[in-house]
């Protein structure tokens, strides 16, 4: 995680990363699986800053977002 | 019974995982995997058999009582872990495609999320992802205490050091993956070209390699849970993450505790 990746969450807002592993099956829609992943991180309330492999790294509101259903 | 053979093609040796199975009167072979141009090592070959060749029946089902009992004991000793480092582990994930999550606040791990009923290997790497995190969090001790190894938590993710063990590592895991992979690549190298689905199918293996399974995030949690599975094998694909690993972990006497206590286990 880089100094730039910090700075970026906003004042307010929880940082938040999680290591993420597919299911050996996704090795046939690998693209499909990373898209899906984000999708399910935005929908749970949480922005995703950067992706570095099976490392997704984020911010979400805390008032809002119940951090014990991520990822789902 | 799976074993090792090669077959000759236009002078070149090509090396295949095999198996022999009864049709009618005749004996007929299958090609489990294609495993590449080069021999690979007995110990390789042997783990390949010992991964592929069915269980040989008893006639009293003991040993698959056994290897049920071990990998119960294993992931009774994993939970017992994750709760020792105060993760709160949830069986959350339904969608399909992912097997397992750790999160981490502060860069610190918090939770772990699995299926509902995951696989012991699957629970083993989710542990080797929170050790490399927790170890992480303490490098500057760590890095203190030994400076041969603080280049393995460079910042510099793009980084080429235990890259090639990383590879190693992804290609056993993902052996029939990798076969298939290495497949298609050797027929575009011969054919100079490939029709468009294979063009894509070895576009969409290629990046699950690149992106996901030879990363060092990744080679960190297979060598680890390979260590507890087939220490030899792991020790001769990854010899410097298991130094790395290991050596990381004795100077943390809480972290090896744990750890003894998995490798004390019969193995999964």
């Amino acid at each position: 995680m880089t100094d730039k990746d910090q700075n970026s969450v906003p004042a307010g807002f929880e940082e938040i990363t999680i290591v993420v592993d597919p299911s050996p099956e996704m090795i046939e829609r690998y693209d499909e699986w990373e898209i899906d992943q984000r999708a399910s991180f935005k929908a749970a309330g949480v922005t995703i800053l950067s992706v570095d492999g099976s490392i997704f790294h984020g911010y979400y509101d805390p008032d809002t977002v119940d951090p014990d259903i991520l990822p789902s | 019974m799976a074993y090792v053979r090669h077959k000759i093609i236009k002078g070149h040796k090509y090396f295949y995982l095999v198996e022999g199975y009864r049709e009618g009167a005749k004996v007929r072979q299958r090609v489990l995997l294609y495993l590449g141009a080069s021999e690979p090592s007995e110990r390789v070959k042997q783990q390949l058999k010992k991964q592929y060749s069915k269980p040989k029946k008893t006639g009293l089902g003991d040993d698959t009582a056994k290897v049920d009992a071990a990998d119960t004991r294993m992931k009774e000793g994993v939970y017992a872990a994750y709760e020792y480092f105060g993760l709160k582990v949830r069986h959350n994930l339904t969608s399909g495609g992912t097997n397992g999550a750790v999160l981490l606040r502060n860069n610190k791990p918090y939770a772990v999320s699995l299926i509902k009923f995951p696989n012991t290997s699957t629970m083993v790497h989710e542990l080797g992802h929170v050790i490399d995190f927790i170890l992480q969090d303490r490098a500057k001790v760590v890095r203190a205490t030994d400076e041969r190894f603080a280049h393995i938590y460079s910042n510099d993710t793009k980084s080429l050091i235990l890259q090639e063990e990383s590879a190693a590592l992804a290609r056993q895991k993902y052996a029939s993956g990798y076969s298939r992979l290495l497949e298609i690549s050797e027929k575009k190298g011969r054919d100079g070209h490939l029709a468009q689905r294979e063009e894509e199918t070895l576009s969409k293996y290629k990046k699950f390699f690149t992106n996901y399974a030879e990363t060092q995030v990744e080679g960190f949690a297979n060598a680890f849970a390979l260590y507890l599975s087939d220490p030899d094998l792991a020790e001769e694909i990854a010899p410097r993450y298991c130094e790395v690993i290991f050596t990381l972990i004795s100077d943390q006497p809480d972290m090896q505790e744990v750890v003894d206590s998995l490798l004390h286990s019969p193995a999964f």
